[in-house]
């Protein structure tokens, strides 16, 4: 056998590489395809077992919804900062008391409007409280923040094993199955909105929500538009226990939806629009303002 | 015939680390292997109770914290020695050739403790396969995905830089040592005479590429980490990837200078390393730390000239907050002192001193870690949004963990020069 030159060598090398790589790439590919009845996901509950062909989502089996894409809107003119949203969240959501705050937080933030120019971000945060007695409180109003399911999501941007992704009906979701916890999705998100489980989570048997999947330690989890129930035409947990009715979700595709109605008639304003997350969350000044 | 034995016997001193081995070498490594055990025992209690035992939080206090800051750490401790090898290959620097050997040893063993850093830093070290895994679907979005590629690469090019410089040296010993000529001769698989020179050549090509994965690794992927992330304060900054280069080249050339005067006191080569070798290394380090301290100074000139409220805060944290006497302690006495030394014994030969001069580059890599430190952590403090300011100090568990990979890498040093000759051996 004569020997190989060198340059065929090199070309034998390039060539393998990139064979491994696509062929990866198949495998990839093969198994997403394959995994559509499996679970991808931890725990799926018994019930949720049942209706075979579905994929599965956090634990979740259901489907996007063709067309719409979701988004939520908080009239922060309207909150009271009762915290019910962050309560029912709690509960709805199977998220462990070590997980603080849960997944929504409610800042009360002084209503002091200095006209020579806006509050530091020192002042603000003196300012800001996140305790919840006595609510609402004369001067303060609420801002009500919690995973915004970016369009141009950093946090999906980042992730170095896909275990965060965006679907095509607008939701931000987590694969817990696939999260090595690395935590670079909790630095990148500009809201902060993102929970890790520092330790192993203690739930009393009786409260788990046997729709929701019980996260493990290590890995991190946020608040999913209560993708289980929202896809099948149920608001989100937080929506349904706001007292006031500051909260509105719905298909912004669907110009007759509550949402856009919402958007169409009210001035909106997005958090820190400026990084070009594109958050699916609207903040609307519409309700009963308080005067201090 | 004279002239042969003193050659012979010049060869012969370098070989002292594998022919003696005495007590306080026995008694180093029974320290070192009691600081690795207690680090493993902090590592077994982190597993079993998961990262909550730290002093890392989320969203109030900082997310990412010492391993972090670790990681960076080694995995620039990396370049220096390679830059040295490089330059002795690349640029003829005959000069630096005692010290090539040591530097490749040192790149090897810090990138091994920069990828355990990432380990021990994850939530599921049991799943760090995922990353492999899925690396072909994430490899053009995420650059934690770059930096595994870079790391691994870089791994594989410096081990078989290492293994390939080292069989001519591995052949000569062979038949001389037991044991150790038993692993030499299966590494010296399909050694032949004639391959000394293609291996000439083959090295010189490897350097290239391997300066080439310095720049990508310490000035791209590392700093990319941070520098693409518009979500934190003080991170954001197209300037990160030229930071983080000269802090890992400062930082690493300093780590090569401590090595190199540690084993030349030991075995005493001060023929073979001459002094004037540790003059020039300590130019070139404080140089480089100078031209450091410099895009510090614009760095904290642009966020507080007229810089946005996110980036003010995270400044302030640093130059008159809660860790500011760690900043000016470190940027004074860390930085701005042992470079002025080096710099003054440059200029005035006669100033020149081997201790002092090893005391200051001691004095830069510690200062280079508290410096990642305080790159990595006050951002994290500093939300964008209005939650309540977090602190973080680092638990027992985390120091012991960080004390044991040092430990582990000092250790893993002193088992190579045990094994294989550490200095190649000069052609007369």
């Amino acid at each position: 056998m004569s020997p190989i030159s060198r340059r065929q060598f090199i070309t034998y090398l390039v060539g393998a590489a990139g064979a491994v790589v696509l062929s990866t790439r198949v495998a990839q590919a093969a198994s997403k395809a394959g995994d559509v009845t499996q679970s991808r996901t931890d725990p799926v509950p018994a019930a949720r077992k049942k209706t075979p062909g579905k994929p599965v989502v956090d634990g979740v089996e259901t489907q996007a919804v063709a067309g719409a894409k979701f988004g939520m809107v908080i009239d922060c003119g309207a909150c009271i900062g009762c915290r019910r949203c962050q309560y029912a969240c709690k509960t709805e959501n199977n998220t462990p008391d070590t997980i603080s705050p849960a997944w929504i937080e409610v800042f009360g933030l002084k209503n002091e409007v200095d006209l020579t120019g806006h509050a530091s971000m020192e002042e603000l945060r003196q300012g800001a409280t996140t305790s919840y007695t006595e609510s609402p409180k004369p001067g303060m109003w609420y801002l009500a923040t919690q995973c915004n399911h970016c369009d141009n999501a950093p946090c999906v941007q980042v992730c170095p094993t896909g275990a965060t992704y965006k679907t095509e009906d607008g939701y931000v979701l987590m694969d817990y199955k696939k999260c090595v916890g690395c935590r670079f999705c909790v630095v990148a998100c500009p809201y902060n909105a993102r929970r890790f489980n520092w330790v192993p989570p203690k739930l009393d048997e009786k409260d788990i929500n046997p729709q929701v999947p019980v996260r493990p330690v290590g890995v991190v989890e946020k608040c999913t538009f209560c993708v289980h129930r929202t896809r099948d035409g149920k608001l989100p947990r937080c929506v349904e226990a706001c007292p006031v009715s500051a909260r509105h979700f719905g298909n912004l595709n669907d110009p007759q939806s509550e949402v856009s109605r919402l958007l169409r008639s009210t001035p909106n304003f997005r958090l820190l629009e400026d990084l070009n997350t594109e958050p699916s969350i609207r903040y609307i000044t519409r309700g009963r303002k308080f005067t201090g | 015939m004279l002239r042969r034995t003193t050659i012979d016997q010049h060869q012969e001193s370098l070989l002292r680390p594998l022919l003696n081995t005495g007590r306080p070498f026995l008694m180093l490594c029974a320290a070192l292997a009691l600081i690795v055990g207690w680090g493993v025992y902090a590592w077994i209690i982190q597993l079993s109770q998961g990262l909550g035992v730290t002093a890392m939080r989320t969203p109030v206090g900082a997310t990412w914290g010492v391993y972090i800051v670790n990681f960076i750490f080694f995995a620039s401790m990396a370049h220096g020695g390679m830059a040295v090898s490089a330059a002795v290959h690349l640029l003829k620097a005959e000069k630096f050739k005692p010290l090539a050997r040591m530097g490749e040893v040192l790149t090897i063993v810090a990138v091994c403790m920069a990828g355990f850093s990432i380990v021990i830093d994850m939530g599921r070290p049991d799943r760090v396969f995922n990353m492999i895994l899925y690396w072909p679907g994430r490899v053009g979005e995420s650059p934690l995905t770059w930096d595994i590629t870079v790391i691994i690469l870089y791994f594989m090019l410096s081990l078989s830089f290492l293994w390939l410089t080292m069989r001519r040296d591995l052949a000569r010993l062979a038949d001389r040592f037991g044991i150790r000529g038993r692993l030499y001769k299966v590494m010296l698989i399909g050694y032949r005479q004639e391959e000394d020179k293609k291996i000439d050549r083959l090295a010189y090509w490897l350097s290239i590429a391997i300066v080439f994965l310095i720049v990508m690794l310490s000035g791209g992927v590392i700093p990319w980490i941070f520098g693409l992330l518009p979500a934190q304060a003080g991170w954001f900054s197209s300037m990160a990837g030229p930071y983080f280069l000269t802090a890992a080249l400062a930082s690493s050339m300093a780590a090569v200078t401590i090595v190199a005067a540690v084993l030349r006191k030991i075995y005493g080569w001060q023929e073979h390393i001459k002094p004037d070798l540790f003059r020039t290394l300590g130019v070139i380090v404080a140089l480089i730390t100078a031209f450091y301290i410099y895009l510090s100074f614009t760095e904290q000139l642009t966020v507080n000239f007229a810089g946005p409220h996110g980036e003010v805060a995270v400044s302030e944290l640093i130059l008159s907050g809660e860790l500011s006497p760690l900043y000016w302690g470190t940027m004074i006495g860390g930085f701005i002192l042992p470079t002025m030394l080096m710099l003054a014994q440059a200029i005035r030969p006669k100033w020149f001193s081997m201790t002092r001069t090893v005391i200051a580059a001691v004095v830069l890599v510690i200062a280079f870690w508290v410096k990642r430190f305080l790159i990595v952590v006050p951002s994290l403090l500093r939300p964008l949004l209005p939650f309540p300011s977090g602190t973080y100090s680092p638990t027992w568990i985390e120091w012991s963990i960080v004390a044991g990979t040092v430990a582990l890498a000092v250790l893993l040093y002193a088992v190579f020069i045990k094994v294989f000759p550490i200095v190649e051996a000069q052609e007369k």
